[in-house]
């Protein structure tokens, strides 16, 4: 799976990773300017950050089970969830991102066009503008790809996947939609 | 929070382990994200093991004592857009187990993000009362395959029901479980 690092909050893998001590992550939550906060909760009335500016956090995020969330006792969590159990398996490749995954994505190939061999795989799309090309065919679930050409102002919707060649117009476009996360 | 901590010259107090949940969690699962090592999490009874589905990588195996927590989750708040992606491996089809959860605050007042795999079946709980789940009945994914489950908000605010869940990159048809649906908002 590709890495997409852009507005990435937090991606923990479980892939290749080595475990640490449990001290790197004190580092930052436990001590500041060298000096040792009792807790978390000391650590915000009492210290004054001085290296990165890093502002107070909320929420707790846990993988298998309520972790922090059912242990601060600030939520009981786990009496509202009394049925829930921890996970048993395995986990992997876990990630967190602030925005949206994406589903749809089209494969987009400049200078070439969509084979039309099966006329009843394709049909001729009535478009104003050139982007109306693609905003249909994403709507429609049976549109596979499209082929637009700017020049002519024209739009092929694709049934099935078409293959693609390379086309005697640079102004000619072969894309595909790919039903693919990330 | 229950730390034990060990002097460190030059540095001071460091934790050298926390009890989540009564268990004893020495070991750090390091964050790969931009953020850093602000959000490594703090992990107990969690073994790699080749996981299979990638060669040569690894996997978390999780038991019941295992623990794997990360305490603070930062700008997640309000209505910000929280997406979730993860893989796992597993045959327990006989309970409700929790695979993701990040919340904060009292239970109720504002939203959790919950994601649970009930007899194979994979729910999404916001609040106690606010479920999402896959229409139909078909869905079992307590079949000792390897699974790819995605939770993903596409806008802020969303509401509970647009929130979209994608298992192994196909987008599933969900529904609230009781009808009802609000503004997602955390704490």
């Amino acid at each position: 799976m590709a890495k997409v690092r852009t507005y990435f909050l937090l991606e923990l893998e479980l892939n290749d990773l080595k475990y640490k001590s449990v001290n790197r992550f004190a580092n930052a939550a436990f001590v500041c300017g060298g000096v040792p906060c009792a807790d978390y909760r000391t650590h915000l009335d009492t210290c004054v950050p001085f290296e990165n500016v890093f502002f107070t956090t909320r929420g707790n995020l846990s993988l298998g089970g309520f972790g922090y969330q059912n242990d601060k006792g600030i939520s009981f969590i786990g009496e509202h969830y009394p049925f829930m159990t921890t996970f048993q398996g395995l986990m992997d490749d876990f990630r967190v991102v602030a925005r949206p995954f994406v589903l749809k994505l089209f494969d987009v190939f400049n200078g070439k066009e969509c084979l039309k061999n099966d006329e009843s795989s394709y049909k001729l799309v009535d478009i104003n503008k050139f982007r109306q090309c693609e905003r249909k065919c994403k709507r429609n679930t049976s549109c596979q790809g499209y082929e637009l050409n700017k020049a002519n102002t024209t739009c092929y919707h694709f049934n099935k996947y078409p293959s693609v060649v390379q086309s005697n117009e640079e102004t000619t476009r072969c894309v595909l939609k790919v039903t693919t996360l990330e | 929070m229950n730390a034990e901590k060990d002097f460190v010259e030059g540095v001071g107090m460091l934790a050298s382990e926390v009890i989540i949940l009564g268990e004893s969690c020495d070991q750090a699962m390091l964050n790969s994200g931009t953020f850093g090592a602000q959000y490594d999490a703090q992990v107990g009874n969690v073994e790699l093991v080749e996981s299979g589905r990638v060669d040569g990588k690894f996997a978390g195996k999780f038991a019941g004592n295992s623990r794997f927590a990360i305490f603070g989750m930062g700008p997640y708040s309000g209505g910000e857009m929280v997406s979730f992606s993860l893989w796992f491996k597993t045959n327990d089809s006989n309970n409700e187990m929790i695979m993701v959860h990040y919340g904060a605050g009292k239970v109720g007042s504002k939203d959790h993000l919950t994601v649970t795999l009930a007899k194979g079946v994979p729910v999404v709980y916001f609040r106690p009362e606010y479920q999402l789940e896959p229409d139909g009945d078909g869905t079992d994914l307590a079949d000792g395959e390897w699974h790819q489950i995605v939770i993903s908000m596409p806008k802020k605010s969303v509401q509970m029901a647009g929130v979209r869940m994608y298992i192994d990159g196909d987008r599933v048809k969900t529904s609230m479980r009781n009808g009802k649906s609000e503004n997602v908002f955390f704490t």
